[in-house]
């Protein structure tokens, strides 16, 4: 079982930094960084379950969860002005921005 | 019992995968929203099941609708231009610290998984981690302040743009 749940831990954490390394669409950044996110929240609640410390690492967790969907809510809304200013979505474009 | 864990842990490793690589962006949303779906089911496994409540609700509802809302605002657009790293490099660099860890992890850890009390997890919530409440009320308002500044003028932009057209 603790197998299975490191597997997901460390797909997850693969599969959003890898999509971070090679995404250039601002909004599949936003999902990059929230599948990476989740891998680092199973990583704490099994990192509880390891010390036996669960309701420490729920209530980062439940922290991370709140942070998370800040995260998200930031960066969907800065894509929409960078797509409205620039008409693009590519994360390059936001270099230009002071232009 | 373990072939279904297993079950869920190749769901849950497919539908992250399929989230960063589909093309359309609503559809790289909706397996987002299973992601989140699948991770909840593995955190009640892992006896927490609050906090798989609140992920289901934020990550897997409210998190999409946000995904949805700007997709319907700025549309989908397919970006074809040059990587900044090649896809084997970032291949390599993503794949080779997690294969350490993951030796480094094989030493015979196996944790137990039970259920926590809920006033324990209320009393640490509430008593021992008040920073935590008052960094996430903080988090909460900076959010909705950054959708008020960020997307409302947006919104009004674009209604002004169409009403002229």
């Amino acid at each position: 079982m603790s197998y299975i749940i490191v597997i997901c831990i460390l797909g997850l954490l693969g599969i959003g930094f890898y999509c971070l390394l090679i995404t250039r669409n601002l909004l599949k950044l936003v999902v990059a960084l929230q599948v990476l996110v989740k891998g680092a929240m199973l990583a704490i609640l099994f990192a509880g379950c390891l010390v036996d410390n669960m309701e420490v690492a729920q209530s980062m967790a439940l922290t991370i969860i709140v942070a998370d969907t800040i995260v998200a809510v930031i960066g969907l809304a800065m894509a929409i002005q960078v797509r409205q200013i620039t008409n693009t979505s590519n994360i390059r474009s936001i270099s230009t921005l002071r232009k | 019992m373990t072939f279904i864990y297993a079950l869920i842990a190749v769901a849950l490793l497919y539908s992250a995968h399929k989230a960063t690589r589909v093309k359309g962006l609503l559809n790289a949303a909706l397996w987002l929203a299973a992601t989140s779906c699948l991770t909840a089911i593995l955190m009640y496994i892992m006896g927490s099941p609050g906090i798989a409540v609140i992920e289901l609700s934020v990550g897997a509802g409210l998190v999409t609708v946000l995904f949805v809302f700007a997709i319907s605002i700025i549309g989908d657009e397919k970006i074809e231009s040059k990587f900044f790293i090649p896809p084997l490099a970032a291949l390599l660099m993503a794949t080779i610290p997690f294969i350490i860890l993951a030796f480094l992890w094989i030493s015979g850890i196996s944790p137990v998984f039970e259920n926590t009390p809920a006033d324990i997890l209320a009393n640490t919530i509430w008593e021992d981690r008040k920073v935590d409440l008052y960094l996430q009320a903080a988090l909460i308002i900076t959010g909705i302040l950054g959708i008020m500044l960020l997307i409302a003028p947006s919104v009004a932009n674009r209604f002004k743009k169409e009403r002229e057209k």
